[in-house]
């Protein structure tokens, strides 16, 4: 393949994992918006499905975290290549 | 919180945004693939540190964003669950996460990225909705007193919402109201894209 052709592999690439992360910064706001209401909704209950949920909540809005930090590693490394292959 | 008609008309936007969100991290999701399989051809034949750095990231990225896309929907799972407790029949029993219909905030975004005036309004639109999703309580009032009895015109050009249906009684009116507004915003955005494809195309033409 030619250095030409691989660079344009890379930007796809980079162009893709852009908007997964316009995507992914979009849901992380909401998320966040979205556990105020529920803590502030079932903030007097300790019922069972209330804790299993918030819990789900908690652990999604970490994990996304991680998401965009493997995006920015994606994107960082891509770029990094495209400049070393000249 | 005083009174069971409030809690659960605000557990079903919780429910909602949370079903949308599992939606977006679907979509960013294959996005995300794509990627993937772009680095890895342009990794063919390579084994540079950089090249496969990116192969792995966006590997586990996706899965990780696939992982959040259960989280969320667990998380819906159980407020639904939560909510048929307290009022038995008022929250939905399958995640509306399966179906494939795009949220409004990523039609929004697609609309946003061409950059046009449409972009703008509908952003207004989703903003004074949102606004209005936060006071949940009024705007089961506003719904209630301005609709007429049945659905609206908007929402009976789209296929019946898949919650279940409830037994008479204000928490499923309350669970009614929302599903309009969500189908109803949805269509309305949802014209708007298809009007601005059309006039790009015919300007392409």
């Amino acid at each position: 393949m030619s250095v030409a052709r691989v660079k344009a592999k890379l930007q796809q690439g980079v162009a893709s994992i852009n908007v997964a992360r316009q995507i992914f910064e979009g849901v992380a706001t909401d998320t966040a918006d979205t556990g105020r209401l529920a803590e502030y909704t079932v903030h007097d209950s300790r019922h069972p499905e209330v804790e299993k949920a918030l819990a789900c909540l908690k652990a999604a809005t970490d994990e996304l975290d991680v998401v965009l930090r493997r995006l920015d590693t994606c994107v960082q490394a891509a770029d990094e290549y495209q400049r070393t292959i000249g | 919180m005083s009174n069971i008609e409030e809690v659960v008309a605000q557990l079903l936007t919780v429910i909602h945004r949370l079903d949308q969100a599992v939606i977006g991290m679907n979509r960013g999701q294959a996005d995300v693939d794509h990627a993937h399989e772009s680095f890895i051809e342009a990794g063919r034949g390579s084994d540079h540190r950089l090249v496969r750095t990116a192969i792995t990231a966006s590997s586990e990225g996706a899965a990780k964003a696939g992982k959040v896309a259960r989280l969320l929907a667990e998380a819906s799972g159980h407020f639904a669950a939560y909510a048929n407790e307290i009022a038995p029949g008022s929250a939905p029993t399958n995640s509306q996460a399966t179906e494939a219909a795009p949220s409004g905030e990523q039609l929004l975004r697609e609309a946003d990225r061409a950059e046009d005036g449409f972009g703008r309004f509908a952003k207004r639109v989703v903003a004074k909705a949102e606004s209005a999703g936060e006071t949940g309580k009024k705007l089961i009032d506003f719904l209630n007193s301005a609709r007429p009895s049945g659905t609206t015109s908007t929402t009976q050009k789209l296929p019946p919402p898949p919650r279940n249906p409830t037994a008479a009684g204000t928490p499923g009116d309350a669970a009614q109201a929302l599903i309009i507004t969500g189908a109803a915003l949805v269509a309305a955005v949802l014209r708007g894209i298809s009007f601005v494809r059309r006039r790009r195309d015919k300007e392409r033409d």
